[in-house]
């Protein structure tokens, strides 16, 4: 059986082998390959290479890795990804090294990537032009979206005005014919109140505890599943960034506690607060959750210990599009949505700087006063 | 001669081979060519009255399909950060890699440009969002390969902040 000489099978790879003589030191083996000409002519007329900083700083900086695995004595090849090399004309090779210990020789494998190189680079080319294109449209949804919300935002208001004059006109004494006419003025007032709250729910259902009308019955929250629920939720995201999440769950009370609101929206508002936190804080802090009560409120606290709001920003802080110190907010609406439900449920959020560094978010929710003992079991509040 | 490493790091296509091409060959190009790997380009620029090789090194863009190798930074005296400031998130992405590279270097001497400052209607960062990032310890410029404007100043203002640390 024929046998083929080694040294031409790595001629036909086009591959460039050295031998590592001593540290920054590179001898070639065998024939040098026709691209090694082009790209390092010194190297392939003298066999050597001994300054490789000069020859090509990115296989200079692999060499510090290649050496480690010579070292190792490890037998599979360590590689050190893609790089470009412009030959004198002007052309680019895309080539790649490793290193391997072959019978014990610390050896250097460089190649051309060639056509396969391309192939790899045409596959990334199109997923990245999908990404853009994927992710300009989704900008223009958004932006679309947030415009929406404020002109039915400003839409909203007047109306609130027309229907508050409306009613006072209601309770007067009115001629019959003018009191139809008031009836129809406020019907037609409704309809569009839930036209608008239609609007809204369709295209983003948190914004509607904000818009949306009320019966004022709250169900009441289990603040400590409701709380217990939302860290769950972002545990992964505070463990990939090794920020420790720690609440005293004794604080929260137990039990279904008698307060405005629901517990899906105070899982939005703790959870925009919570991911706010976690966007500010350095690796290896430490967020908060913290309860306070007294007679008549609770108070939510998320503390940081991230930089700070500058004093500048923190009047705007819950305002419409704005994005705290560095800027790492996503669309600024978080805030604003989550200061739009406090509010609607007669609380109050905001910020206070922590002694030290950091940031404490708070809110605070007013406590209902509990109904008397022989109502029906089952969390039913009258609008006071 | 003192040679300086520096990185170009940033989201793809925020125009880091477009800065480079328009610093050192002061060319552009529309066409968008994805970077695959690493390419080392090299200039001599001038910072006060010391002369500086600077190794400039484009990275492939950092995404999802390409992660960064935080070992192409080592030996770097200085980073330019790269956004799009027509892509909002590209900013983000440049904060996220900012802490990456604190953590495995410390603190380097780095600049920001906001890349594609000719592309004026399409623009998304507002002056307030540029004084944040300022107010954030940012050096950051609007940059435009295309037409030119701030692409020498970014790297000199990181040459005399590499000089000066
Ligand atoms: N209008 C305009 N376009 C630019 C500018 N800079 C880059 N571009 C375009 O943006 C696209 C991407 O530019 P590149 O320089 O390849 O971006 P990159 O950051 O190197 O991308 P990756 O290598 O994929 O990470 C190209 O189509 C460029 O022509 C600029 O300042 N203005
Ligand atoms: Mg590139």
């Amino acid at each position: 059986m024929e046998v083929p000489n080694l040294t031409d099978v790595v001629q036909a790879l086009d591959l460039a082998v050295f031998r590592r003589e001593s540290v920054g030191v590179l001898r070639l083996l065998g024939n040098p390959p026709a691209w090694l000409e082009e790209v390092w002519p010194s190297v392939a007329r003298s066999g050597l290479m001994d300054s490789v900083i000069e020859v090509s700083p990115y296989l200079d900086n692999f060499l510090i890795d290649a050496d480690a695995h010579w070292k190792s004595g490890k037998s599979h090849r360590a590689r050190s990804g893609p790089w470009v090399e412009t030959a004198a004309d002007g052309r680019e090779y895309n080539l790649e090294a490793s290193a391997m210990n072959v019978g014990g020789v610390s050896t250097l494998l460089v190649e051309d990537l060639g056509a396969s190189f391309e192939q790899r680079r045409a596959m990334l080319q199109t997923a990245r032009e999908n990404m853009l294109a994927y992710e300009k449209l989704n900008a223009e949804v958004q932006r679309k979206e947030v415009l929406l919300h404020c002109v039915v935002h400003d839409m909203c208001s007047p109306l609130q005005n027309m229907m508050m004059a409306l009613s006072m006109l209601d309770s007067e004494i009115l001629a019959p014919e003018v009191r139809g006419m008031v009836q129809l003025g406020l019907q037609a007032g409704r309809r569009q109140e839930s036209m608008i709250d239609n609007v809204l729910h369709m295209y983003a259902a948190e914004m509607r505890a904000h818009y949306g009308r009320d019966n004022g019955e709250w169900p009441g929250m289990d603040l400590r599943s409701a709380t217990q629920r939302t860290i769950e939720l972002n545990r992964p995201l505070f463990a990939q960034q090794n920020v420790t999440l720690a609440w005293d769950a004794e604080s929260a009370g137990s039990g279904r506690r008698r307060l405005p609101g629901d517990e899906e929206h105070y899982e939005r508002v703790l959870g925009n607060l919570l991911g706010n936190a976690l966007r500010h804080s350095p690796t290896g802090s430490t967020v908060g959750i913290r309860f306070e009560e007294d007679a008549e409120w609770i108070t939510i606290q998320v503390e940081d210990e991230g930089g700070g709001v500058p004093p500048h920003l923190q009047a705007q802080l819950f305002q419409k599009f704005q994005q705290g110190a560095i800027g790492r907010g996503k669309v600024g609406l978080g805030l604003f949505f989550c200061r739009i439900i406090i509010a609607k449920w007669g609380g109050e959020i905001g910020f206070s700087p922590r002694s030290g560094n950091g940031s404490c978010f708070w809110f605070k929710l007013p406590k209902l006063p509990t109904l008397p003992e022989t109502k029906k079991p089952g969390p039913t509040v009258s609008k006071s | 001669m003192l040679t300086k490493k520096i990185c170009l790091l940033g989201s793809f296509s925020v125009g880091k081979t477009s800065l480079v091409a328009r610093f050192v060959q002061s060319v552009f190009s529309e066409e968008y060519l994805t970077t695959v790997g690493v390419k080392v380009d090299k200039k001599i620029v001038l910072s006060g009255d010391q002369e500086m090789m600077l190794m400039i090194w484009d990275l492939a863009g950092d995404d999802d399909f390409q992660r960064m190798n935080l070992n192409f930074l080592r030996g770097s005296a200085g980073i330019i950060y790269v956004a799009d400031g027509t892509r909002p998130a590209s900013v983000d992405a440049v904060l996220d890699l900012r802490d990456r590279v604190r953590t495995n270097l410390g603190d380097l001497p780095s600049v920001l440009a906001l890349n594609k400052a000719d592309l004026v209607d399409a623009w998304q960062i507002d002056e307030a969002r540029l004084a944040q990032l300022q107010d954030g310890g940012w050096s950051a410029r609007k940059t435009s390969a295309k037409d030119g404007s701030n692409v020498e100043e970014t790297f000199s203002e990181l040459a005399s902040r590499m000089l000066s640390k």
